[in-house]
């Protein structure tokens, strides 16, 4: 049986790459990779590129070009739709409502959003083609959320009655500020941790529909594994965020202050080098990494790692290393933090700052809690094969219906006249389908 | 008790720590409630001795999820709100995209709200910082939040002494 892995973007291809080498081993399931796009500002569209020895599929192997020219068309009717209806957007009940009619008046006249229609339409079109070319039973999608994969591919999936597990990367598991908007519509969740399994059941999904399975990504830390330096030397991972100037500031100031307890900064490997870091550096002695080396290699050197919301700080937890997440906004953390491990790893002032290296500096630092970041590791790859063999060789056998009330969802739309490609049938979405979801302020 | 109200402050929003020399305006200025709208600004101006106010002494979440709800149940209504399609289809597709955008919006607007609600100031000033500043977004979401609650804002830079 084939097992379709549909969507996932080019950052979150290596934390399925372990369950896609299980599977291909498997008897009975066989992976195939379709990759998904996503977008950013500084670089465009990206599609991500299959894993090499997996068998890989593309979506808009599905459509001709007559098809392709429809979905374009599509798109700059739908660009020019959503421009003028934010634009006449009445006066709106409440604030909130007035907020989001102006995000998204903003939003449609960005200079990239006829690239970005255009490619959502195109999604939209070829993965309705290509779910009646290969009728698929289960497709597994990264999650149920996303306007270029998850929640459009979950979409277009749903009207074929395919079964849909999200086998959850890294990102979508760990940040708290990720929002879940809209009914959830997959049938089943393997997710990384039991924070995020409850943030599902939270927003109403069913407890049966979700499986924690750890993080494959994380497996192979386990033979990486070397012992922890005694404490004095930190490094702190820039990733291009807001006060990253400041924190380094902080610990400079922090750390300085004890002999022989020493700083290295990471810099990001794909982000030029901050002026300021060059300024602070010559003034402070701030030692800096080559931008190229590995993370693992300077976390071998470490103690403690710093950063705000970086992959390394769980990476470093589980190698036994401390971890200390700065936090200066006032809004809400957007990392999880395990609550238990919150009090001594967050720092949300330069004194709270210095009191984390003090106590690292005196032995009482903390890793990140591994139960509560990585369940199941380093075996995480054998629980989520476990559970996704479960899940599709029961697929076929029963339409289980999606984790919240059902949704009559819109078909793909065609721009050509009924009777030529597509389907043409539009169904306007039910008023009283979409799940309610339970207040909590 | 004679009876006389207390005139409405004015309040200054402040994300960043000014330089010392100019910090004198804001403190000596009785008719000035100073409000810090970040935790290291909190931290610094304690430690400076300077009165404040910390922002999430008008609105604190330890959470996003109150936050995620109120953006999911603003959507959902805006859809309702509008019967064309495909607009609605399209706008539940790109509803996480949108949410992700707006959740700081709904921060700093409760903020915002508390802030008018409790202090009634006779004029909102806002810390007027360069773009590179890590509470430059925080600064605009909170002049984009007075401006839809009908409340104008004034720039504040602080003045050489």
């Amino acid at each position: 049986m084939k097992l379709y892995f549909v969507g996932f973007e080019q950052a979150n291809v290596g934390d399925i790459l372990p369950v896609l080498e299980a599977l291909r081993a498997h008897p009975r399931l066989e992976p195939v990779f379709v990759p998904g796009t996503d977008f950013k500002p500084h670089r465009g569209l990206l599609t991500a590129r299959p894993p090499a020895g997996i068998d890989a599929q593309r979506l808009e192997s599905a459509l001709d070009s007559v098809q392709v020219a429809d979905a374009e068309r599509r798109a700059r009717r739908l660009c020019g739709e959503a421009r003028r209806w934010t634009a006449s957007e009445p006066a709106a009940r409440s604030v909130h409502q007035r907020l989001l009619a102006a995000q998204l008046d903003r939003y449609v006249r960005r200079p990239e959003m006829a690239s970005l229609f255009r490619a959502y339409t195109v999604i939209e079109r070829a993965a309705d083609a290509w779910a009646r070319r290969e009728r698929p039973r289960v497709v597994v999608l990264s999650e149920d959320s996303d306007y270029l994969r998850g929640r459009l591919l979950a979409r277009v999936f749903a009207a074929h009655g395919v079964h849909i597990v999200c086998l959850t990367p890294w990102y979508y598991s760990t940040f708290r500020s990720y929002p879940l908007v809209g009914a959830r519509q997959a049938h089943a969740y393997l997710v990384g941790t039991p924070a995020h399994a409850r943030r599902l059941l939270a927003s109403g999904v069913a407890r049966r529909c979700v499986h924690v399975v750890g993080h494959p990504g994380f497996d192979a830390l386990a033979a990486q594994a070397s012992p922890t330096p005694p404490p004095g030397h930190f490094l702190y991972a820039l990733q291009g965020l807001p006060w990253e100037r400041e924190i380094a500031s902080d610990l400079q100031a922090a750390v300085g202050e004890h002999a022989g307890a020493r700083l290295t900064i990471k810099p990001h490997p794909q982000l030029p080098l901050p002026t300021w870091l060059v300024g602070l550096s010559r003034r402070t002695g701030l030692r800096t990494a080559p931008a190229r080396q590995p993370a693992i290699e300077l976390v071998r050197d470490t103690h403690c790692v710093v950063a705000q919301t970086s992959r390394l700080l769980f990476e470093a937890s589980l190698l036994g290393r401390r971890v200390i997440v700065p936090h200066y906004d006032a809004t809400p953390l957007r990392l999880e933090v395990p609550d238990r491990d919150a009090p001594a790893a967050v720092a949300h002032s330069p004194a709270e700052l210095g009191e984390r290296v003090r106590a690292v500096l005196r032995g009482r630092g903390r890793a990140l809690s591994g139960a509560a970041i990585a369940p199941y590791h380093p075996h995480a790859t054998q629980r989520a094969v476990q559970v996704l063999e479960e899940l599709a060789l029961t697929a076929g056998s029963s339409r289980a219906a999606p984790t919240s009330r059902t949704v009559r969802r819109p078909r793909v739309q065609s721009e050509s006249p009924p009777g030529s490609a597509g389907n043409g049938r539009t169904e306007r979405p039910s008023r009283k389908a979409t799940a309610a979801h339970p207040r909590t302020d | 008790m004679s009876g006389r109200r207390t005139p409405p402050r004015r309040v200054l929003l402040l994300g960043t720590l000014p330089q010392r020399r100019h910090r004198a305006t804001p403190v000596s200025d009785p008719s000035i409630r100073l409000i810090s709208i970040s935790r290291r600004v909190a931290g610094q101006l304690d430690a400076a001795g300077v009165p404040h106010t910390p922002s999430q002494v008008y609105f604190h979440a330890d959470a996003w999820t109150g936050l995620h709800n109120a953006v999911s149940q603003t959507v959902e209504a805006l859809a309702h709100h509008r019967n064309d399609t495909p607009p609605a289809a399209w706008l539940d597709d790109w509803s996480h995209l949108l949410g992700a955008e707006l959740c700081d919006a709904f921060y700093w607007t409760r903020v915002a709200e508390q802030v008018l609600c409790r202090e009634r100031p006779s004029q909102v000033l806002l810390q007027r910082v360069r773009a590179s500043d890590p509470t430059f977004a925080a600064l605009a979401a909170l002049r984009s939040a007075f401006e839809v609650l009908g409340s104008a804002c004034a720039d504040w830079r602080p003045a050489r002494s």
